[in-house]
């Protein structure tokens, strides 16, 4: 048995413990169902399949022979990988997943059951599951992947070991970008802490110039908040809404290819319906997600900056997130203002419950904008 | 890649694997067919990840190699080639696939061959060899009572029980049970007990049917269980879990017992069955010398039909599902069908003379 954890752990940014868990579990003995919990966007699904490449590597996690590339593609017949139809994780994908469950692995010592966004299942496909996963064959093995922990059933959460991802400090992602991307000293440090822990959006910021300019404009409109009139705020919460629109718009035409691409090869016309409505769905949630990571960022980027203003208005600079703003920061800050800056964080922290709650969008940001220039009113 | 078949060669290998390609499956690779060409043979090859076929394909390899064409299509394709003579090659870094037949040519989009997941080999020091006809008929008569509800996966597949001198099958859906026992010379060391889902051994029975060889070869490692008739390779994997133990399903003594002749007994149970619609029960009511089958459907009509019978005692009125109670007498392979009875709420037994075959049936309540 030759475990080699960087080549399968090596793309983790910053899970130290996350990874000391795994790492451990592999050579003592993995329990039968984890739970990979923690924000989005810091790796937790790329960990998830690594784990399974190493629970079916018949070295016990190379990270790089055959079968170890095949399950992190997502093309081996012992790893599953399961994510809602729809808005739920059905009965039916449950049921599913107890039959495969029940039959001994097709080539490998474990079969594997990954399942993204596990706090999608309803009450009623979580009970169906809830047997296996209290009692599975000794080969099964089942990976739950959450970025809502909160939302899943407390049965499922208590009967899975927790790995629990965090935001990767912000040295680390500074470290990672420096290696992966061109950046300058100041955009490796703006953007790992403009990123709140996110490997995947930090190097997005580094690499697109899209996403860099979004930023600017989200920054742009923050400052702006004060002097706007009722009028303004509400154009300001169209107008960032549309600048939503056209996300996930990339990651649905590749999507879209791919469909064509395995409709055409498949032929026969009941695999082909499968294929059209398996990925019709995929691209649907895809933009869905898409939307609400993108309201997500524009939270984020609001309260990062009302939150900045009181940082540097008492003198704490080097603990702004916006790093890249520290000029038009100082030229903004007043240590008056404290008391109104932290009222407008907290105006956003109402928001982004509420979009949790799936309340309307533009009602909310209206809203929260209107409460942000009374925060700040001199 | 190159290889030379002909057109016949690859249209029946093609046409044994394609019941293999997955029709459900999201990875793309398995609704394609695996064809390897080696130096001392070619085959082709599918699996939907619970059962694998693989098949010869009689043909001249002029290159090794291996890739992954599109199932449905390339068997299209087979099948309309105007040649008798089909040339399919991959030139080296190329993923494009051609087909060659007379004038005709076609490029096919191919995956690669490392992508298809590794199917079982077939350990011939360890395989075992029993005669075909026996085995398959134990299988045809066996495998249909077992389930189809997902929900209890262990009921879905086939009780093997393999033993050096006989095979015993054992399936149940919890309404029936069938069990049967035949004599064949297995040379089997050791006993070998595995629970094959039923569609993997009612797929062999049909690959048997189309075979003109006269044994079976069987493997079971760990995971899954090979056959192999006439060349031609099925796999399947095994279901893990506890089968139920159906000896103590069995009652040990019955109070009533009645030998017919199968095939009047199958033809009136099938007429009157016609009005048993929708759940109705078709009823069997035993008096001194006369059986009445009877049914009924609401908005539909009811049928009865008396035949002569010897029985003795009470009146015995008992209720089946129709489809149930025409499989059971159907699998009875005798002349006479012997069935006996406890009481109408208790299981009934049906077996004929001089076969090891048992089906075990439960009743239906009537409600009046």
């Amino acid at each position: 048995m030759a475990i080699c954890a960087d080549a399968l752990f090596g793309e983790l940014v910053g899970q130290r413990r996350a990874r000391a868990i795994l790492e451990r579990a592999l050579e003592t003995g993995p329990s039968h169902a984890y739970l990979f919990s923690g924000p989005p966007g810091v790796g937790k699904t790329e960990a998830a399949l690594a784990f399974a490449a190493a629970l079916c590597c018949n070295e016990g996690g190379c990270g790089v022979c055959p079968v170890c590339r095949r399950v992190r593609e997502g093309i081996h017949p012992d790893v599953d990988l399961v994510s809602p139809e729809g808005t739920f994780i059905t009965v039916a994908q449950i049921r599913e997943i107890n039959h495969d469950t029940s039959l001994r692995p097709f080539e490998s010592r474990s079969r594997v059951t990954i399942i993204t966004e596990a706090e999608a299942m309803n009450t009623e496909a979580a009970n169906a599951f809830l047997k296996t996963l209290e009692e599975p064959p000794p080969h099964a093995y089942f990976l739950l992947v959450t970025s809502a922990l909160e939302r899943l059933l407390p049965t499922i959460v208590s009967r899975c070991q927790r790995v629990a991802f965090q935001q990767a400090p912000a040295p680390e992602l500074e470290a990672y970008l420096r290696g992966c991307c061109a950046v300058t000293d100041l955009e490796a440090k703006s953007f790992a802490r403009a990123s709140e822990g996110s490997p995947a959006y930090a190097r997005r910021l580094a690499e697109s110039a899209p996403a860099r300019e979004h930023r600017a404009q989200l920054i742009n409109w923050a400052r702006r908040v004060p002097e706007a009139s009722f009028y303004d705020l509400g154009v300001a919460a169209d107008e960032i809404l549309a600048s939503l629109e056209h996300l996930g718009e990339e990651r649905a035409a590749e999507l879209e290819a791919a469909r064509e691409r395995q409709r055409d090869w498949a032929g026969d016309a009941r695999t082909r319906n499968r294929i059209e409505k398996l990925y019709d769905q995929r691209i649907k949630r895809e933009r869905r997600r898409a939307q609400a990571d993108g309201l997500a960022e524009v939270l984020r980027v609001f309260a990062g900056w009302y939150r900045d203003l009181a940082t540097v208005a008492v003198g704490a600079e080097q603990a702004a997130l916006n790093q890249d703003y520290l000029y038009e920061l100082r030229d903004g800050a007043f240590v008056g203002m404290v008391p109104g800056y932290l009222g407008a964080v907290d105006a956003v922290k109402r928001a982004q419950e509420r979009f949790r709650y799936n309340v309307d969008a533009k009602c909310t940001l209206e809203d929260m904008l209107l409460a942000i220039k009374e925060a700040l009113l001199p | 890649m190159k290889v030379v078949a002909r057109k016949a060669d690859l249209v029946n290998a093609l046409n044994t694997v394609n019941k293999a390609v997955s029709t459900r499956s999201s990875i793309q690779v398995l609704s394609g067919v695996f064809l390897e060409a080696k130096a001392e043979g070619c085959h082709l090859a599918a699996t939907d990840m619970e059962i694998s076929i693989k098949a010869p394909l009689d043909a001249q390899v002029e290159e090794p190699g291996a890739v992954v064409l599109p199932a449905r299509i390339a068997t299209d394709i087979a099948r309309n080639l105007p040649r008798e003579e089909v040339v399919i090659e991959q030139k080296a870094g190329e993923s494009q696939v051609e087909v060659r037949s007379g004038e005709s040519q076609f490029m096919l989009q191919s995956l690669p061959a490392a992508d298809f997941p590794q199917l079982p080999v077939f350990p011939k020091e360890s395989a075992f060899t029993l005669g075909k006809k026996g085995f398959l008929e134990t299988v045809d008569r066996v495998s249909s009572s077992a389930s189809r509800d997902e929900t209890r996966p262990v009921l879905t597949g086939v009780l093997m029980h393999v033993t050096k001198t006989s095979v015993k099958m054992v399936a149940t859906d919890s309404y029936r049970l069938s069990v049967k026992e035949t004599e064949i010379d297995t040379g089997v060391e050791e006993r070998l007990e595995a629970i094959v889902p039923a569609r993997s051994l009612q797929e062999l029975s049909r690959i048997g049917a189309a075979s003109d060889a006269d044994t079976i070869s069987v493997v079971a490692t760990d995971n899954q269980i090979l056959f192999e008739i006439g060349g031609v390779g099925l796999s399947s994997r095994l279901i893990d879990g506890q089968f139920p133990n159906y000896q103590q399903l069995l009652p040990d003594s019955f109070d009533h017992e009645v030998v017919m002749a199968r095939d009047e007994l199958g033809d009136v149970v099938r007429r009157v069955g016609l009005l048993a619609q929708r759940n109705a029960p078709i009823r069997l009511r035993f008096e001194e010398g006369t059986l009445t089958v009877s049914a009924e459907s609401q908005d539909v009509g009811r049928a009865r039909e008396a035949v002569p019978v010897r029985y003795q005692g009470d009146v015995l009125e008992i209720g089946f599902n129709p489809e149930f109670l025409q499989a059971g007498i159907a699998a009875v392979a005798a002349d006479e069908v012997r069935m006996k009875f406890i009481s109408p709420l208790r299981p009934a037994l049906l077996s004929g003379e001089g076969d090891d075959f048992l089906y075990l049936i439960m009743p239906i309540r009537l409600n009046d």
